[in-house]
């Protein structure tokens, strides 16, 4: 437990010192859901008009919903991404042979170091489009917001499984290859965050429910849709994440376990 | 007498896949029974050409590779099943020019690091700069300075403050002065041997620099493709060569290789040689010649050298040293 913590405490102070340091990685960290939803706003638009937008998603106030939603889809990706990326990234910058030979355990480090960083990724990203959220829903969608922020933290618990995937199979292939940066793209596309997720083939829409994102989404839709808070919607989201979440670790926390036993039989770094 | 890093006939073949379509599988025998003794306060220094196995030896010992027979110990942790005890109580410094994060201080990378090992609070902060301070790295503004800003002195200083970050027995280090200025390579030496001879640290180091090893290690051991074909104090490793002189030529813009060079020297002279060039084109060669045959030797030599279209620059006989016993054993191109 002492290197679980140790291993995010580390984590999280490389990260706060890069955001410290550098100043243009902290601008796009708060102005990126912006970036986003004025992407998919301009791209919308050029398809139909944002009433048809709003009866097509079912959501009563769409701009909301585009800015929440980008936020929503840059958060819980990101956990995936930081968990896939960390090892290759570690790797570029030939801090992974050190970070083997500390005392956590790699799979510790590679679970547990992640996870404070894309908890304030994601808390800042949320925050970022609160000002938009207060002054087109006032203090309900405040609450609102704070309550999809729950929502993707608790979403992020099975991520983690998937990211360790997405690691694990990196690592596998030769330390350099990037899953993570096909894998992102699809689970945006499966999970319907800018459209509904009912245009998409049968088959699609069935994996899409394998991830934990839909039902993120599908809150942040619900919330933004409802005057009152639906809680037993809420109640069941929350119970299949969690569910989601102990399914997902224990299968797939062996995969990086036999991905460092690989790796520690070729060798950390080359000759 | 108390050994802290026991290695016993560590084996390790690697596999290499080569080929899309067509797959071909080598297998390239890095280690074949290598075993050694280390004592506590001991610097202890491995030697010997590329690929001999010197950094496979560390990579197993540092836990980063596992071997395929045999067994190490470290302060009487085993390095496979023990292995997050022996991330404990070591300190390694693999390759000095990577290895931090670009975007941040040399302060806060060390700081980074200490986390990871558990260190915290003010214990981590005093830790930080007594190593910084240690290495020599405050004087030269190190502590404040981007690792992206660092020249590779400061690199290697920061690397070695790095292993010694959490005080432990046993430091490992492989080639820490490699590319490094004379003064600073020399400071990073009498650092170790401070460690080694004050705090009674055991030092394990592998290096290409012999007269570095011959500088501060207290035993060595010569490397050669897999095996340890001696091991010995510096001393004792040099009456191998008593018999015998050391010829060192220095010629400009030979036609051909190095190794080329020393193939000719082994065919036509049927001496050992160790050949280098430098980046200015220098080429060094060393052989060790008996006692008594060194002006014939040179005679021949630079006939030789001619031959490849070399211009002469120096021929001397010098003091036997370190780099004549392992010309002696395992003379070849490094």
């Amino acid at each position: 437990m002492r290197y679980v913590v140790a291993a995010m405490r580390a984590s999280f102070y490389s990260y706060m010192c890069e955001l410290k340091n550098n100043w243009g990685f902290a601008f796009f960290m708060v102005f990126w859901p912006y970036l986003m939803a004025f992407f998919m706003y301009g791209l919308g638009t050029m398809l139909g008009s944002i009433e048809e937008y709003s009866v097509k998603m079912n959501v009563a106030n769409p701009m909301l919903y585009i800015v929440a939603s980008s936020s929503i889809m840059m958060s819980s990706i990101g956990i995936v991404d930081a968990i896939a990326r960390e090892m290759i990234r570690h790797r570029w910058l030939g801090t992974l042979p050190y970070i083997m030979a500390s005392p956590p355990r790699f799979i510790v480090y590679a679970t547990a170091g992640p996870i404070p960083v894309a908890m304030f990724s994601s808390l800042v990203s949320v925050t970022s489009v609160l000002p938009v959220v207060a002054l087109l829903e006032g203090l309900t969608g405040l609450i609102k917001m704070f309550i999809v922020l729950a929502m993707i933290y608790l979403a992020m618990l099975p991520l983690v499984g998937i990211g360790v995937v997405a690691a694990g199979i990196s690592l596998l292939a030769g330390e350099e290859s990037n899953i993570a940066g096909s894998l992102t793209p699809f689970i945006i596309l499966v999970s319907g965050v800018f459209y509904p997720q009912s245009i998409l083939p049968y088959v699609l829409q069935v994996v899409g429910r394998a991830f934990p994102l839909i039902y993120v989404v599908e809150a942040a839709k619900v919330l933004a849709t409802y005057e009152h808070l639906p809680l037993r919607f809420l109640y069941t989201t929350v119970g299949v994440l969690t569910a989601m979440s102990f399914l997902y670790n224990t299968v797939t926390s062996p995969i990086l376990l036999a991905a460092e036993k690989k790796v520690l039989r070729r060798g950390v770094y080359e000759e | 007498m108390e050994y802290t890093i026991i290695a016993k006939d560590l084996e390790k073949t690697y596999v290499v896949k080569r080929g899309l379509v067509r797959r071909r599988i080598e297998r390239v025998k890095a280690l074949r029974g290598v075993s050694f003794r280390v004592r506590r306060g001991e610097v202890y220094g491995i030697v010997g050409p590329n690929g001999a196995g010197k950094t496979t030896t560390i990579k197993i010992l540092s836990t980063l590779l596992l071997p395929d027979k045999g067994e190490a110990h470290i302060l009487g942790y085993n390095v496979v099943t023990e292995a997050q005890r022996v991330r404990e109580v070591i300190g390694v410094s693999l390759t000095v020019e990577r290895g931090f994060f670009w975007k941040l201080t040399g302060y806060e990378n060390l700081k980074y690091f200490g986390m990871l090992r558990g260190l915290r609070g003010k214990h981590l902060e005093e830790r930080v700069n007594y190593v910084l301070d240690l290495v020599g790295l405050k004087k030269l503004g190190g502590d404040k300075k981007f690792f992206e800003e660092y020249s590779l002195g400061m690199k290697a200083r920061l690397s070695i403050a790095r292993a010694l970050l959490h005080n432990p027995e046993v430091i490992i280090l492989d080639e820490p002065t490699l590319g490094l200025d004379p003064p600073s390579a020399r400071s990073i030496r009498e650092l170790l041997v401070k460690l080694a001879k004050e705090s009674r640290k055991t030092v394990l180091i592998t290096s290409h620099n012999m007269y570095e090893i011959e500088q501060i290690c207290d035993r060595v051991a010569v490397i050669d493709k897999g095996r340890i074909i001696a091991e010995d104090t510096v001393n004792r490793l040099k009456t191998m060569v008593s018999r015998e002189v050391s010829v060192e030529i220095e010629v400009l813009k030979p036609r051909v290789s190095t190794s080329e060079i020393a193939e000719l020297f082994s065919r036509e002279l049927s001496a050992k040689v160790i050949v280098n060039t430098d980046e200015k084109g220098l080429t060094r060669i060393k052989a060790l010649v008996p006692f008594g045959e060194d002006a014939e030797f040179i005679h021949r030599a630079v006939a030789v050298l001619q031959r490849t279209g070399a211009k002469l620059r120096s021929a001397r006989i010098v003091e036997p040293t370190l780099e004549d016993v392992f010309i002696k054993l395992a003379g070849r191109e490094r």
